[in-house]
């Protein structure tokens, strides 16, 4: 679902008038995916508390711009876009900071799940996963082949290619497709409604 | 509002699999932030590739035991090592070496090793092996017979282990013989094995032989056409 236009209009109001539920629904809002846009922007090691950071910079600088007025809504774009705008900028900020610091980071992605602190969500996190789990066994084997050999393996198109004696597109169709069949399942299992339930 | 983003499973795949150009991530990347139907199935996927990531195979056989999951995983990680395996080329060299010099000795080996059971075959049944003055000695002697065969099978001193076949033909020009052809086998102390009537230019014999040296004979019904020899070996 998209979020209608007038909404944004009435809640951007409500910030700039310096209205504290109005900014906390802000944070919940769109902190879910501030945190996975900076996951998928830094494929490189990049500690958890450095991607706390970055998504805290993020909320924070969404909220200054909308208490500062700077939104815009009848330019069209949508609230949404205008915080994925400002994510953007500040993880590009990010990047050229560390280029200078050249620091030695973990790795976020590994540690996400597991330093969940509330037990509750833990619980949650680690149904999720075994769900996931029961329906990506469920692919075919040609399916789960390829996901192992671009995921796992780290493996370019062109050299997945090669391995399977496929062409490139057909290599490429068959990632999105086997993406299709997991999101397909989950429907048929209802995991997005469930997931409604556990939160 | 629906959302009507085309191609959604294919962005969302090329999305965490880097594949989209930087403008088309952020082009995504602004509308997921307002569209919880794609912002649901990115987080989703993101999870799966999170758990393949971490999990590797494993994250496939949810419902295999334990061991059959490890066992897996092995075979499939050493099989994919030994793909990426590049030896360095002195080892290449050396290996092909091996290869060359097995390659030319052990068809050798298999030869001597052929030749000392039929050297060992003859010790034991000698007596077998032994020629008969008799048979040479006609085999030496050339006479004139009225029909004259040619490629005849087996060859003299050929070895066989157990079916022989016998072939012949008639030299062109003559005079056909349209008789029965008389094949007599003998052993090697002239006695007569097998006694057969062919009427075709060839006979198979099928009776299995000691090891020995065996001599046959052609006969027409008033002369002999053909004396020869042969060996039969231990099967």
């Amino acid at each position: 679902m998209i979020m209608s236009n007038k909404q944004d209009i009435i809640f951007v109001e409500k910030i700039a008038n310096g209205d504290a539920q109005a900014e906390n629904e802000l944070f919940y809002r769109y902190a879910e995916e501030i945190k996975l846009m900076v996951r998928a922007r830094l494929k490189v090691k990049v500690s958890l508390d450095d991607q706390m950071d970055i998504v805290s910079e993020i909320l924070h600088s969404s909220l200054v711009s909308l208490r500062n007025k700077q939104y815009d809504p009848s330019s069209g774009k949508g609230l949404g876009a205008y915080i994925a705008g400002i994510a953007y900028k500040i993880i590009g900020q990010y990047f050229r900071r560390k280029d200078k610091e050249k620091k030695v980071q973990h790795s976020l992605q590994q540690e996400s799940h597991e330093n969940q602190k509330n037990a509750l969500n833990h619980i949650v996190e680690k149904e999720r996963d075994q769900k996931l789990r029961t329906y990506l066994s469920r692919l075919k084997p040609k399916h789960k082949e390829i996901l192992l050999l671009r995921i796992y393996e780290n493996k370019s198109i062109q050299e997945i290619a090669d391995f399977l004696k496929l062409d490139r597109r057909r290599v490429s169709e068959r990632i999105h497709y086997a993406f299709k069949l997991l999101i397909k399942e989950c429907k048929k299992e209802n995991y997005f409604s469930i997931l409604i339930v556990f939160l | 509002m629906a959302c009507d983003l085309k191609k959604r499973n294919e962005i969302i795949a090329d999305y965490l699999t880097d594949k989209l150009s930087e403008p088309e991530m952020l082009t995504f990347e602004q509308h997921y932030f307002q569209c919880k139907v794609c912002f649901e199935e990115l987080q989703l996927c993101e999870r799966a590739v999170n758990l393949i990531k971490n999990e590797g195979e494993a994250v496939f056989m949810h419902s295999g035991s334990q061991w059959f999951k490890r066992i897996s995983i092995f075979l499939k990680n050493f099989k994919w090592k030994l793909a990426d395996w590049r030896p360095a080329p002195r080892y290449v060299v050396a290996f092909g070496a091996v290869i060359l010099i097995l390659s030319i000795s052990i068809p050798i080996m298999i030869r001597q090793y052929k030749s000392s059971l039929e050297q060992k075959e003859i010790l034991i049944h000698a007596e077998n092996f032994k020629p008969s003055t008799k048979f040479d000695n006609l085999m030496l002697q050339t006479y004139q017979s009225d029909t004259v065969l040619i490629k005849v099978k087996p060859h003299n001193d050929a070895n066989f282990k157990n079916k022989i076949l016998f072939q012949w033909e008639l030299k062109k020009n003559d005079l056909p013989y349209k008789g029965l052809f008389e094949l007599k086998i003998y052993d090697n102390k002239e006695n007569t094995l097998h006694r057969f009537f062919v009427r075709n230019n060839q006979f198979q014999v099928n009776e299995a032989l000691s090891p020995g040296l065996y001599y046959w004979t052609l006969m027409t019904e008033d002369e002999m056409v053909h004396l020869g020899r042969f060996y039969v070996r231990k099967p």
